[in-house]
C-alpha cells in the first residue's frame, strides 16, 4: 500500500494553491479577523492559562528532584543489567539474564500470532549467531553445541505452534510466516555451509574434542543436522495452497519497504560493492514482482503466485544479511541469493561466451596442423568444420531467447575444442581480444578484476541453469505448484 | 508532505496559533476540496469559509486545542452542504439504489484495504478518481491524500470505522474496474486502428 499511497498522492500533489492564490486567501482571511477581532476576554483568558500553566510545572519539577536520587539507582539496575546482558554468549555470568529474563520478557509483549513467530524467529537467530560467535572464538564445546542444536529446535517447534495458531485466524498470513520461517533457515544452512567449506572454520572441527575422536569429514554438525530438520518440518508438503496473491503483495511491501530502510542504515558503514550488490538483489525482486503481476493482469494466478513468493523469499533472505552482522562476515550474498539476470544480461553473457570460442576456434584451425600428423589431421578438421555451424546455431538461440539451449551448444563446442586441445597437445593459450566490454555490464562475475573463461562460464552456467535449479526452496515452490495445478485440474 | 506536518507552535495566543494552521494546513485543505468538488474557484471559497468559522469559534470563546481535525470536520461539513445545493446523490439514495447494507461488512478490515491497494497503479487510480461517488471518493482523499487513519476518518465523518473500512475497500474496488475498463478500451481502439491500418496497407 505504501507504494500505491506515494504513487496516488505524488499525482495529488500537482493540485495545488499557487502562490498569488495563496495570497490572495490570507489577504481574506486576514481582513476578516480584521474586521472581527477577538474579543478581549478571550485574549486575557489566553494568558492567565500561560501563567497557570507555568506555576503548575514549577511545583511539579521540585518533587521530580526529590524523588530523583533513588529512581536513578533503580534505573541503573533494571535498565543496565538487562543491556548489558544482550551482548552475552553461553558460558557467560550474565547469560542466564538474556535468555531468562529479557527474552522471556520480550515473549510476553508479543502479542499477536505473528508477532510471535516473528519473535521465535529471532530467537533462533540469535543462538545461532552465538553458535557462530563461541566457534570463532575457539569456545563452541559438542555440549554447547548440543545445547544451542536444542534451543534451535525448541524455538523452531514454538514458532511452527504459533503459525497454527495464526492459521486459524489467517490463512494468508500464517503461510508468509512459514514461508519467513524457511527462508532463515536456508539462509543459516548457507551459513554453515560456507564454513565447513574451509577446514579452519568447519564447525565440526571447531567443536574440542571432535577433533581426537573423529575425523573431519565423518562428523555431521550437530547444529547443521538440526536447522536441516527444522527446516523440514517446517514445510507440510500435504499443504497446497499458497498465500492469495492480495496478500503476498502487500506482505512484499511492507518487506520492502523494511529493506529499503535497512539498506539506508547500513549505507555509511558498507563497502560500495556490498551497496550495489543488495540493491541488485532489490532490483531482482522488483522485476520478479512485475512479473507476478503481469501473469495475474493476463489471467495466470497460479504462476502469479510463484513469481510473488519467490519475490518474498528473496527480500526476507536479503533482510536477514543485511541485518545479521554474522551472516554478513561469513557469506557472499551470492551464495544466498544469486542474481537474477535479465534477459538482455543473459544474452549479453552468451554472446560474449560465442565470441570467444570463435576466437578459440579459428586460433585452434589456424595451428592445429602444426601438431598433428597428417592422418589425424582430417578426422579433425570435419570435426572442427561444425563449429561454425554450432556456433551460428547458438547465435539463433539467443536471438529467440532459448538462453537454455544457447548455454547446451555453447557448452558443447567448448567441451569438442577443449577435446581437441587435448588430444593434439595444442597449447591452449588464447591472444588477448577486445570486443568492446571483456565482462557484460551489470554482472558481477566471481573473479572481479579478470575476464577469465572460468568466471565468465560460471556466470552463464549458473544463469542458464535456473530451468534446473537445484535450491529447494525453488524445488518445493516448483513441486507444491504441481500438486495445486492438478488439485485446481481435478 | 503537508498532511503529516503538525502546528508547531506552543504559542499560547489563539490569534497566533491561527495563523499558524493556516500556514500549515490551508493548501492540504484546498486539495482535499478541490479533489471532492472538482471546481478550483468553489475550492477556495469553501476554504476560506472554513478558516472564518474557525475564526468565529474562537471568538464566540471557544478554544481550539488540535487544529488538523476541527478544520477538517469544518471542510467536510461546507462540502456537505455544497453537495445539497448541487443536489448531488445521497449516501442514503446510493445504498438504496445497490442495496448495500453497511452493516454486513464485518469482515473487512484495514488489511483488507492494504492488499487491494497494493494491487492498484497510484497513478492511474488518480486519473479515475473524479469517477467515484462522492461517497467514496470522500474516503479515499481523506485516507490517500490527507493521509488520515481510519479512527480519524470515521470521527471526521461520523461513522463507525467497520463502514470506514467498506467504503475504502469498495471505492478501490471501483477505482480497479475503472482502470480495467479504461485499458480494455485503449486496447480496442489500439485493435481498430491496427484493422484500419492492415486494410489500408493491402
Amino acid at each position: 500500500m505504501k507504494r500505491f499511497q506515494e504513487q496516488f498522492s505524488k499525482q495529488a500533489d500537482s493540485v495545488s494553491l499557487s502562490a498569488s492564490e495563496q495570497q490572495d486567501l490570507r489577504e481574506r482571511v486576514l481582513l476578516y479577523m480584521e474586521y472581527h477581532p477577538l474579543p478581549e476576554a478571550t485574549r486575557a483568558t489566553a494568558s492567565d492559562t500561560a501563567g497557570t500553566t507555568t506555576s503548575v510545572r514549577r511545583h511539579f519539577l521540585a518533587n521530580w528532584y526529590a524523588r530523583g536520587a533513588f529512581g536513578g539507582v533503580l534505573a541503573c539496575l533494571l535498565v543496565l543489567v538487562p543491556i548489558m546482558a544482550e551482548r552475552s554468549l553461553p558460558g557467560d555470568v550474565l547469560y542466564a539474564v538474556k535468555v531468562g529474563f529479557n527474552e522471556e520478557v520480550r515473549s510476553t509483549v508479543t502479542r499477536s500470532p505473528f508477532e510471535r513467530v516473528e519473535w521465535e524467529t529471532e530467537r533462533i537467530s540469535r543462538r545461532l549467531a552465538e553458535a557462530q560467535a563461541l566457534a570463532q572464538a575457539g569456545r563452541l564445546t559438542e555440549v554447547q553445541e548440543e545445547r544451542v542444536a536444542e534451543a534451535v529446535r525448541h524455538h523452531s517447534q514454538s514458532a511452527r505452534a504459533s503459525i497454527e495458531r495464526l492459521r486459524a485466524e489467517d490463512e494468508d498470513e500464517a503461510a508468509m510466516a512459514e514461508i519467513a520461517l524457511v527462508a532463515l533457515f536456508d539462509v543459516h544452512a548457507a551459513v554453515l555451509r560456507a564454513y565447513s567449506t574451509e577446514p579452519e572454520h568447519d564447525m565440526a572441527l571447531l567443536v574440542e574434542g571432535a577433533i581426537a575422536t573423529t575425523t573431519t569429514r565423518e562428523r555431521r554438525s550437530a547444529l547443521a543436522d538440526a536447522i536441516e530438520q527444522s527446516r523440514a518440518e517446517a514445510i507440510d508438503p500435504e499443504r497446497t495452497e499458497r498465500p492469495s496473491y492480495e496478500g503476498l503483495l502487500a506482505r512484499i511491501e511492507i518487506e520492502s519497504a523494511r529493506a529499503s530502510e535497512l539498506l539506508r542504515t547500513i549505507a555509511p558503514l558498507a563497502t560500495e560493492e556490498a551497496m550495489t550488490s543488495i540493491t541488485r538483489r532489490l532490483a531482482d525482486v522488483d522485476r520478479k514482482v512485475q512479473t507476478g503481476i503481469t501473469a495475474y493482469e493476463n489471467g495466470e494466478p497460479v504462476e502469479a503466485r510463484v513469481a510473488l513468493t519467490e519475490a518474498l523469499t528473496t527480500t526476507r533472505k536479503v533482510i536477514t544479511f543485511m541485518s545479521n552482522l554474522e551472516v554478513r562476515n561469513t557469506v557472499d550474498l551470492d551464495m544466498l541469493v544469486p542474481i537474477e539476470y535479465t534477459a538482455e544480461e543473459l544474452a549479453e553473457q552468451l554472446h560474449f561466451k560465442r565470441e570467444r570460442l570463435q576466437v578459440r576456434y579459428e586460433y585452434i584451425e589456424s595451428v592445429v596442423a602444426e601438431y598433428v600428423e597428417a592422418e589425424d589431421l582430417v578426422e579433425i578438421e570435419e570435426v572442427l568444420a561444425e563449429v561454425p555451424t554450432q556456433l551460428a546455431q547458438a547465435a539463433q538461440y539467443i536471438e529467440e531467447e532459448s538462453f537454455e539451449a544457447a548455454g547446451i551448444v555453447l557448452a558443447d563446442v567448448d567441451e569438442l575444442l577443449s577435446a581437441i586441445v587435448q588430444q593434439a597437445d595444442i597449447p591452449d593459450r588464447l591472444p588477448e581480444f577486445e570486443i568492446g566490454t571483456t565482462t557484460p555490464t551489470n554482472v558481477e562475475p566471481a573473479s572481479a578484476t579478470t575476464s577469465t573463461a572460468t568466471s565468465s562460464d560460471a556466470d552463464v552456467d549458473a544463469a542458464t541453469s535456473t530451468a534446473t535449479t537445484t535450491d529447494r526452496t525453488g524445488e518445493n515452490a516448483t513441486s507444491t505448484e504441481a500438486r495445486a495445478t492438478s488439485t485446481e485440474a481435478g | 508532505m503537508e498532511k503529516l506536518r503538525t502546528t508547531a507552535s506552543h504559542s499560547d495566543d489563539p490569534e497566533e496559533r491561527f495563523l499558524t494552521a493556516f500556514a500549515d494546513y490551508s493548501n492540504a485543505l484546498f486539495r482535499h476540496a478541490a479533489l471532492r468538488l472538482r471546481d478550483r474557484e468553489r475550492a477556495i471559497d469553501i476554504v476560506h469559509d472554513t478558516f472564518t468559522k474557525a475564526w468565529s469559534y474562537l471568538r464566540t470563546g471557544h478554544e481550539i486545542e488540535a487544529f488538523r481535525p476541527f478544520l477538517y470536520k469544518v471542510l467536510n461539513n461546507l462540502i456537505i452542504d455544497e453537495y445539497r445545493r448541487r443536489r448531488e446523490t445521497s449516501l442514503d439514495a446510493l445504498l438504496e439504489e445497490e442495496g448495500v447494507d453497511e452493516g454486513d461488512f464485518a469482515e473487512l478490515s484495514e488489511n483488507t484495504v492494504e492488499a487491494l491497494a497494493a494491487t492498484l497503479d497510484g497513478k492511474k487510480a488518480f486519473a479515475v478518481l473524479e469517477t467515484l461517488p462522492d461517497v467514496y471518493r470522500e474516503v479515499v482523499i481523506l485516507r490517500f491524500v490527507d493521509g488520515l487513519g481510519p479512527k480519524e476518518i470515521s470521527e471526521l465523518i461520523e461513522v463507525s470505522e467497520n463502514v470506514v473500512s467498506v467504503r475504502l475497500h469498495r471505492g478501490l474496488k471501483l477505482l480497479r474496474e475503472h482502470i480495467e475498463a479504461e485499458s480494455e478500451a485503449r486496447e480496442e481502439r489500439r485493435k481498430v486502428i491496427g484493422r484500419q491500418a492492415f486494410g489500408r496497407s493491402v
